[in-house]
């Protein structure tokens, strides 16, 4: 089943000149992007939960078009997991408290909380303080709490790159059987490729900013610093 | 006039060999600021002069028209300095600060003149230095608020990004960095009022007491200025930040991080 899909989507900021094939996203599949740094990965996601807003085209979820969606409601269903971890201060069950209560739910149950630690490898006892997490501790948690955030659509953007591969492979390993069992639809950003076989889905290849933009657009320039 | 108050012209130039000393551990201390300490002695000296005459000729001729010049002047100065200060607003915040300064402004001179003082509004000996302790505090309350406000928010990018990308509503966002920001603007004023009459004679009621005041009857004086100061200085970082906030993100609340330019 097709969740989402763009028509003719392209994004124009300052320099940042970058159009999309158009792609189509499966229903309950985690669907992989891959493509050279610059193509457009991160700013693809960011027009997909609506924080950025494309030049032109268009991007529909379950049929409708994005634009005339509530954006917060938007965001809320497909959520996008920052490549930056933030944590708040305090215990690791708090950050759980927290972010849910920003998204006005209720605060997932000890055991519950458990099982997301465990999914993402973040072994740690939920009253663990998060000051005294090291970075990729942090990522671990952090993608934890995002999943128990309860979103139709996850757009993990690099979620291991902090992670060691061993690391890396636990925890898609069982996030694909987690979003099997819940229903869950991801997309996944990564710059290990050798994850791609094992765990996708789908791919979808961007090619570099093409040279070819530039005589369409009539742009003086189309480099792309932007990822 | 009291004889208390007259002061020799010899005994007011000799403050000026101060200056000296100043420039003496500038020098010492290899600080690349005589030039600017001269020139702010200077630009202080020529406008209190000029500001002392003109008051000494509206207070002989009063007119509301005059008052309100002064008073205009005073807060047109005042939103200079905050919007300099604060570069990075954008058109609609800068109209929400412009409008909180006059509001704030004119809502605490007014309680105090009617209320407090209850002399006639526009009586200059009144409202004009009352205005003039007001205003420079609702300045200086502004410009610090915001300025607090921008550097807690450029300094937590990653959070706000985070947030926004779960879907929390910007104005949950937001909230915490306008309130940490009006406490950083408050807490001068507070921290002001607690040392008031242990560790300083504040400047008013100095001033009144020089003047031949009793300092029973000036402290009462100092005491409203204080409150009216502290709520001048919530009044307006409140309104700016609270209505101002609100132009930091578009209809699909997309929130722009104002950053220093």
């Amino acid at each position: 089943m097709e969740l989402l899909r763009t028509e003719q989507l392209s994004f124009t900021a300052g320099n940042t000149h970058i159009r999309y094939p158009d792609l189509v996203v499966e229903a309950n599949k985690m669907t992989f992007l891959s493509g050279p740094s610059g193509c457009g990965k991160s700013t693809l996601f960011r027009l997909l939960n609506g924080t950025l807003t494309q030049t032109a085209g268009r991007i529909f979820y379950r049929g409708t078009d994005t634009l005339t969606m509530d954006t917060l409601e938007l965001r809320r269903q497909i959520l996008l997991v920052n490549q930056q971890a933030y944590l708040f201060d305090g215990t690791v069950e708090d950050n759980f408290r927290i972010y849910n209560q920003y998204r006005h739910q209720p605060v997932p149950a000890k055991s519950a909380i458990k099982e997301y630690l465990y999914i993402a490898s973040a072994h740690f006892d939920p009253t663990h303080e998060t000051a005294r997490l090291s970075g990729g501790e942090r990522q671990r948690v952090f993608n934890a709490v995002m999943l128990s955030l309860g979103a139709d659509v996850y757009l993990w953007d690099e979620p291991s790159s902090a992670l060691d591969t061993i690391t890396a492979n636990a925890f898609f390993y069982r996030l694909r059987a987690f979003n099997a069992d819940r229903g869950i639809t991801s997309l996944v950003i990564t710059h290990d490729d050798s994850l791609i076989p094992t765990f996708s889905d789908a791919l979808i290849t961007l090619d570099a900013p093409r040279l070819s933009s530039i005589s369409s657009a009539t742009a003086a320039s189309s480099t792309n610093q932007h990822d | 006039m009291t004889e208390s108050l007259s002061m020799q012209l010899s005994g007011f130039a000799s403050i000026y060999l101060l200056l000296l000393i100043v420039g003496a551990i500038f020098k010492k201390c290899h600080i690349q600021q005589t030039k600017f300490l001269l020139l702010a002695s200077l630009q202080m000296t020529v406008q209190l002069i000029i500001a002392g005459y003109v008051l000494l000729y509206i207070f002989k001729y009063p007119s509301p028209i005059f008052t309100c010049t002064y008073l205009a002047l005073m807060i047109g100065f005042a939103i200079h300095r905050a919007l300099n200060k604060n570069k990075w607003l954008n058109n609609k915040f800068k109209w929400i600060t412009i409008l909180s300064i006059v509001l704030s402004g004119a809502f605490i001179v007014g309680f105090m003149m009617i209320a407090v003082i209850q002399k006639d509004i526009f009586t200059p000996q009144y409202i004009i230095p009352i205005s003039g302790m007001l205003v420079s505090a609702i300045m200086n309350g502004s410009t610090l608020a915001l300025k607090a406000f921008r550097e807690s928010m450029d300094g937590q990018r990653n959070r706000i990004e985070v947030l926004m990308n779960i879907g929390t509503p910007p104005q949950e966002i937001v909230h915490p960095f306008v309130n940490q920001a009006m406490e950083t603007a408050l807490l001068p004023t507070l921290n002001n009022m607690v040392g008031m009459g242990i560790v300083s004679l504040p400047g008013m009621m100095t001033g009144q007491i020089l003047a031949g005041a009793l300092p029973n009857e000036a402290v009462l004086y100092q005491i409203t200025i204080m409150i009216a100061n502290s709520t001048a200085v919530s009044l307006v970082s409140f309104a700016t930040l609270y209505f101002g906030c609100r132009t930091l993100w578009n209809d699909r609340y997309q929130i722009t991080i104002p950053s220093a330019k």
